[in-house]
């Protein structure tokens, strides 16, 4: 079966998400299995739209040592919600609506015990959470038409702990800082090897006129 | 013999395996016994029929139960009284006929139905008898246009009348052709060159237009002598020609080999002329520094000048820009996955980016924005770069130093610049009284520079410098590689 695909040429399209997880210690050791954490692994859009317009399924793939350690969620919200002892990476897999399109993956590393944060009503609960954009370079025609449908939607702040662009901002800035300063000194380093080279042109020749002159060196003749 | 064939068909009646016992006890079984035997054995069993599958000859058991494989019903089969014909029985008589094809008026016989012997048809098979006319010439016309110097007249008309007698089948006239009667012997290709030529005139003369008739003697010459050649051949001489195909179905694959490597080389070459993609010059640097490479670039080749003499040359810096995956070809991608390092990147300069990364509090996984991503590519690309830059200022430190030793031995001396100083730099960077502007001083405190660990690639270079000391002017060749170090 050759099908041409037909793709918008040229046109490109990022859809900001936000993966992560939540975790709640029990407070205890569960007897049964040793579990000491009830965690939910998530993916959502980072806008208020509805995600089944370009997403089919999303698929969880956790620890072999889960049961049925795929998990696919065919309808938002895309979650799991497991307990356990330990981190591990858990591989997210999305399969968008045009089949055309290949499904992309993305890795969160399950955290149990950091970011620890308080919540409002005083409770302890563990939330990490990961900006990420899907890019749609030249999508399928039926995948740009569902793409843009949902566009121009504001970001849904309130569905996230973090304000996620103001990490994104501040990341921004650090960086830009740090970069900077290694621009800097890119430029200091430059600068005297420049002038280190030129001091020994300058020397060498005068060495070797000495060398000649004294004519009384015959181990460091090359220099 | 047969005791084991029945044994094999499975049919061993008691009668059978005593029988078998007698002929396997007594090898040399005396006639009389075996014809005692004999008629005994064919009673009981029921021979194979000819083509019946030997499966199928088994489930029929031993024979005397054939009830099940007996046809219940052959009434259906056929009329036990065929009517062949409704008519009654013609009358035939035993009469003479005419052959037209014949000339000779031969009288034969045959069988023939009465009612016809009246208004008698010629003979059915006379018309088999194809005459084919072979053409006449008169005196004139050979006169004019079908001498030969080869050929008398008297042989020429022999020749037709040959072939008048014998159909023009050509094996049989010159089978039939008397050689000896006109003293020149004739091949078939002569014969049959002389008689088409003779063909050819005759009908040319009758009607200019028509379809000429050619035939090339030398050319069925040769084409026999091919033939003849090719059916000679001895066994050993089909050997060989069999070798030598073979050989040259190597050599020609070899070729193909030869011009497909060939070909994959020109394309290599081209690209290597190409200009480099922007990925290859690393994507991850600023316009701006990369300008400032460009320039830097140039500076180096007017100083190449001095390379061979140039016990040092640091400017000349590789700078081995990080590749980051790109996403040019249609299809989805995360934002993250452009900021993946390369995986062929060595441990030296992972945990360098590792380290200068912490040290500038930066995450090592951050958010996947477009700005964060490009910001970290353009700094781990620096980081490298920097890496670089300082690995050659601790190599031209020693170097200098060196120096300053050898002039000192002729008691001269010269001053090192601070800023060139390197080696000494302390984890954390310089004080910042140290960046005071003054000429000679470095510009910054180099924290990051000095967090980056150079360690091999310093004491390779400093240990190749040193060796320089004593031996001779190492070739550009030798500098490239341990600079690579």
């Amino acid at each position: 079966m050759t099908e041409v695909v037909e793709r918008m040429k040229g046109k490109r399209v990022v859809r900001p998400i936000v993966y992560g997880n939540t975790a709640t210690s029990f407070g205890y050791k569960r007897e049964s299995d040793q579990h000491t954490h009830q965690w939910t692994v998530f993916l959502r859009t980072f806008n208020a739209e509805d995600p089944t317009k370009f997403i089919r399924k999303v698929q969880f793939k956790l620890h072999d040592s889960y049961a049925n350690s795929t998990r696919v969620v065919e309808k938002p919200p895309y979650e799991v919600v497991e307990t356990g002892w330990g981190e591990f990476e858990i591989q997210i897999r999305i399969y968008f609506i045009d089949p055309n399109e290949k499904p992309i993956t993305a890795f969160h590393y399950l955290r149990l015990f950091q970011p620890l944060v308080t919540m409002p009503n005083g409770k302890q609960q563990v939330i990490a959470e990961y900006f990420d954009e899907i890019i749609f370079q030249e999508p399928t025609v039926p995948m740009y038409k569902a793409l843009t449908a949902g566009e121009g939607k504001k970001p849904d702040v309130k569905r996230f702990h973090n304000d996620l662009l103001q990490v994104c901002n501040r990341s921004i800035e650090i960086g830009q800082a740090a970069r900077d300063e290694i621009a800097a000194e890119i430029e200091d380093l430059r600068e005297a090897l420049r002038e280190a080279h030129k001091l020994m042109v300058r020397h060498k020749d005068e060495l070797e006129q000495i060398q000649d002159a004294s004519e009384t060196i015959s181990t460091n003749g090359a220099l | 013999m047969i005791g084991d064939v029945q044994s094999i068909l499975g049919n061993s009646t008691s009668d059978e395996s005593r029988e078998k016992e007698v002929l396997r006890i007594g090898s040399l079984t005396t006639l009389a016994n075996k014809k005692a035997l004999a008629p005994a054995r064919k009673t009981d069993t029921m021979k194979k029929p000819e083509g019946m599958a030997r499966e199928l000859y088994n489930l029929m058991g031993s024979g005397d139960d054939l009830q099940s494989v007996m046809p219940a019903e052959t009434k259906k089969y056929r009329n036990p009284k065929v009517q062949m014909g409704f008519r009654a029985v013609r009358k035939y008589k035993w009469a003479p006929f005419t052959n037209e094809a014949r000339s000779d008026g031969l009288q034969l016989h045959h069988w023939q139905r009465v009612d016809r012997l009246e208004n008698s048809e010629p003979y059915a098979f006379s018309r088999f008898n194809k005459v084919i006319q072979v053409p006449q010439f008169t005196d004139e016309e050979y006169e004019n246009y079908l001498k030969s110097s080869k050929w008398s007249k008297e042989e020429t008309e022999y020749l037709f009348e040959v072939c008048r007698q014998f159909d023009i089948r050509w094996p049989i006239v010159v089978d039939r052709y008397d050689n000896t009667r006109f003293g020149t012997p004739r091949s078939m290709e002569d014969i049959k060159d002389r008689f088409y030529s003779i063909l050819y005139e005759l009908t040319q003369l009758k009607d200019p237009n028509s379809q000429p008739i050619a035939y090339d003697a030398e050319h069925e010459r040769r084409r026999k002598e091919q033939l003849s050649k090719q059916w000679n051949r001895t066994k050993e001489e089909l050997e060989e020609e069999e070798q030598l195909i073979v050989e040259l179905r190597k050599i020609e694959m070899r070729k193909k080999e030869r011009e497909r490597k060939a070909h994959d080389l020109q394309k290599l070459i081209n690209m290597a002329d190409a200009p480099a993609s922007p990925s290859a010059s690393g994507s991850g640097i600023s316009p701006a520094l990369g300008k400032k490479k460009s320039t830097f670039r140039v500076k180096t080749g007017s100083m190449s000048t001095n390379a061979p003499t140039a016990i040092f040359n640091p400017v000349d810096i590789s700078v081995s820009a990080l590749r980051f995956p790109e996403f040019k070809s249609a299809g989805a991608h995360l934002r993250s996955q452009e900021m993946k390092l390369p995986t062929n990147i060595g441990q030296k300069k992972l945990k360098n980016i590792e380290v200068i990364l912490e040290k500038s509090k930066m995450e090592m996984n951050p958010m996947g924005s477009e700005a964060i991503v490009n910001i970290y590519n353009e700094f781990r690309s620096q980081i490298m770069l920097l890496q670089e830059l300082k690995a050659t200022l601790q190599t031209a430190e020693f170097e200098l130093e060196s120096m300053r030793g050898r002039f000192q031995e002729h008691g001269k001396k010269f001053d090192i610049e601070p800023r060139m100083r390197i080696s000494s730099l302390s984890e954390g960077g310089l004080d910042e009284s140290m960046v005071n502007g003054e000429p000679g001083n470095p510009t910054t405190t180099r924290r990051l520079a000095s967090y980056i660990d150079v360690s091999t690639l310093n004491s390779v270079s400093s240990l190749t410098s040193r060796k320089r000391k004593t031996v001779v002017a190492p070739s550009p060749m030798e500098l490239k590689r341990s600079r690579k170090l």
